[in-house]
């Protein structure tokens, strides 16, 4: 009952005129951005991050949660349509999808895409208004050293699952933590790596690193190389995107699994939509009577991931709008975005700022429902915009950077700390060390060094205050056992193979 | 990319000690408990400890996260070239204010990298930088850098 009275809240939020509008304007900029494989959603957010500041800040969420999942709906497309994901998530959708193109069926693999999208990320929305509250409750209960102990779980988690490389997972980690403390010192104002540069003192602006990792890297990557492929034609009319009464019921348990994986492996901090959509995918696979169709066009093949990986976003915005941990490169930007704000993300937020949640609750559901819209009728109209040269759109991102990050500060330094940032990120992505836990890491840096100091001031410098509570100790263990699982794998692993050796 | 990340973890190894340097400058207690110095201390001896072993692993073989991005010489070249013009407009931003830097940028851009022709990169450049002009400073009112013509 209070969750209705609650939902309630927040539709008369996201349904002002303003609201929906921001709303349409996040989906729209979300579909495009997942449909152009040159920028992903990070990227779009960071760059429109300091344009956000004039804004409410329920507006402004609503806005950039749109670009969020609405950047899943179009990374379908340009994985049916060329084989290439409009953003990481979608890659697994090529696999099937483009078979189907292939085969004349690009009209319903588009629309499978979509309901699957449309059903799976709805009832992600439902998880996240069922979850997330009660998490928020049971949290408000956590003093500063299950604080530390929960953002330590968080970063060990994100360091552990992104990348192949523990070991660069956590340097990215530990660096990106350094990143976040630089300025001055919460507790006795000294000033920590400043280089004696007065506008370092607030510390290096997220938005700054963040266009720089994301928008700025991600064009270098671009100019590496450019993929020519051909666009598949699209059938005319609505009712030739439609799939079948047999497609439909061939695809009702892909529709399941990819809602209840996407929605379960978002909640996971690190894990991500695009081990959501390759689970669901291996599942889906696994279960089939035919499972030698996949790959060759089969079409639960494309429903499964594209669900998951729209599910995913409700799953990640569970522990960030309940507990202020973000799960992904883009739950650190909404998370720092809260910040900026001026916002205190955490348990209390959904207290003390219901129309908040509940508003962004209220809109993802109709979201969802405008990016059915967007990607089904006008889906012939947003692919034209693969037509757009490239050489046109990247001076322009280029630009957009600048820009974006100088009416942060008006500062000059903060521009070429972007341009530093934007060559940092190339290198990672050629050396694959991971973005999130840097990003991560760099949000999250301050808040747990406050945690930690807290929680010993607590204990009057006694650190097994950090163990000796219940939930902080839990959480702790659990964060030593996920560093600790590499090597007793490896070590088992030896174990195994010593035999055969002799 | 065994040189690669033979490289990084040399980098980080001697971001490390400067953080280390400069932590010890810091108080490791405080009237509070713990003072400014003693996460970064530790921070920059865990990227310490870390860089060796990525640098460990690389040289003794392990096979874990061996592959690299791919891609060529010459496109590392590509990026890095535009990388460099990006800078430079950063550099003459301060000069010639940011819709003739972006105008520079985005000629020399499509231009040379792109291989379009002048007439294509002008137009492109000038279009662009028309449109910055009317979004962000006319419509929404972003002071831009200027230059010594007023723009």
């Amino acid at each position: 009952m209070e969750t209705l009275q609650n939902l309630s809240l927040g539709l008369s939020v996201a349904l002002t005129l303003t609201n929906l509008s921001w709303c349409f304007i996040g989906v729209f900029i979300g579909t495009v951005v997942g449909i152009l494989p040159g920028i992903g959603p990070p990227g779009a957010i960071a760059m429109l991050l300091p344009l956000t500041f004039k804004l409410d800040p329920t507006s402004a969420f609503i806005m950039l949660a749109g670009i969020y999942y609405g950047a899943k709906y179009g990374g379908s497309t340009t994985s049916i349509l060329l084989n290439i994901p409009g953003e990481p998530s979608s890659v697994v959708t090529c696999l099937d999808g483009y078979q189907m193109a292939r085969q004349g069926r690009a009209g319903p693999a588009l629309g499978i895409a979509a309901i699957a999208s449309f059903i799976a990320g709805t009832f992600g929305v439902l998880g996240l208004m069922l979850a997330a509250p009660p998490l928020a409750r049971f949290a408000l209960r956590f003093a500063p050293p299950e604080y530390f102990a929960v953002m330590s779980l968080g970063l060990t988690m994100v360091a552990y699952l992104t990348g192949k490389s523990v070991v660069k997972g956590l340097l990215a980690t530990f660096f990106g933590i350094w990143l976040g403390i630089i300025g001055t010192d919460l507790f006795t104002a000294q000033s920590r790596y400043t280089f004696g540069q007065v506008e370092l003192v607030d510390g290096i602006d997220f938005t700054v690193v963040s266009i720089g990792l994301f928008a700025v890297a991600e064009i270098l990557v671009n100019m590496e190389s450019r993929v020519k492929a051909d666009l598949f034609k699209l059938p005319k009319g609505l009712r030739n995107l439609l799939p079948k009464l047999q497609d439909l019921k061939d695809c009702r348990f892909a529709f399941v699994n990819g809602t209840l994986v996407g929605f379960f492996v978002g909640l996971l901090p690190g894990a991500g939509a695009t081990i959501a959509s390759m689970i669901s995918y291996g599942i889906e696979k696994a279960v089939s009577k035919h499972p030698e169709k996949f790959g060759a066009g089969a079409i639960e093949g494309v429903a499964a991931p594209e669900g998951a990986n729209n599910s995913d976003a409700g799953g990640g915005l569970v522990p960030l709008l309940s507990l202020g941990i973000p799960g992904s490169n883009v739950g650190a930007m909404l998370l720092a975005a809260l910040y900026l704000w001026g916002l205190r993300p955490g348990p209390l937020l959904i207290h003390e700022h219901p129309e908040l949640f509940w508003g962004v609750v209220a809109s993802m559901y109709v979201g969802n429902f405008l990016l059915l819209i967007l990607n089904l009728p006008l889906v012939p109209i947003f692919v034209q915009i693969l037509r757009l040269p490239y050489f046109a759109l990247y001076p322009m991102v280029l630009g957009i950077s600048i820009v974006g990050v100088y009416s942060v500060n008006y500062s000059f330094l903060d521009v070429w700390l972007m341009g530093f940032f934007g060559l940092l990120g190339y290198l990672m992505r050629k050396l694959h060390f991971p973005m999130a836990p840097l990003v991560l890491g760099m949000v999250l840096g301050k808040p747990t060094e406050r945690a930690l100091r807290q929680s010993l001031m607590m204990s009057q410098g006694d650190f097994t205050i950090l163990f000796m509570r219940p939930i902080s100790a839990t959480l702790l263990s659990a964060a030593v056992i996920i560093l600790l699982s590499p090597t007793v794998q490896r070590l088992s692993l030896r174990e195994k193979k010593g035999p055969q050796r002799v | 990319m065994t040189k690669g990340d033979v490289w990084a973890g040399l980098i980080l190894a001697g971001l490390a000690i400067f953080i280390i340097q400069q932590a010890l400058v810091l108080d490791y207690f405080s009237e509070y408990g713990l003072g400014p110095g003693f996460l970064p201390l530790w921070l920059g001896i865990v990227i310490f400890t870390l860089s060796l072993a990525l640098i460990g692993i690389r040289i003794l073989g392990r096979p874990e996260a061996f592959e690299n991005e791919g891609g060529t010489s010459a496109g590392t070249g590509r990026a890095l070239a535009t990388w460099g013009g990006l800078m430079l407009a950063i550099a003459l931003l301060n000069v010639l204010g940011f819709i003739t830097s972006f105008v520079l940028l985005t000629f020399l851009l499509v231009l040379v990298m792109d291989r379009r022709s002048p007439s294509t990169s002008m137009v492109v450049a000038v279009g662009g930088a028309l449109g910055f002009y009317l979004v962000f400073s006319a419509i929404l009112g972003v002071p831009l850098p200027q230059g010594p013509w007023g723009f």
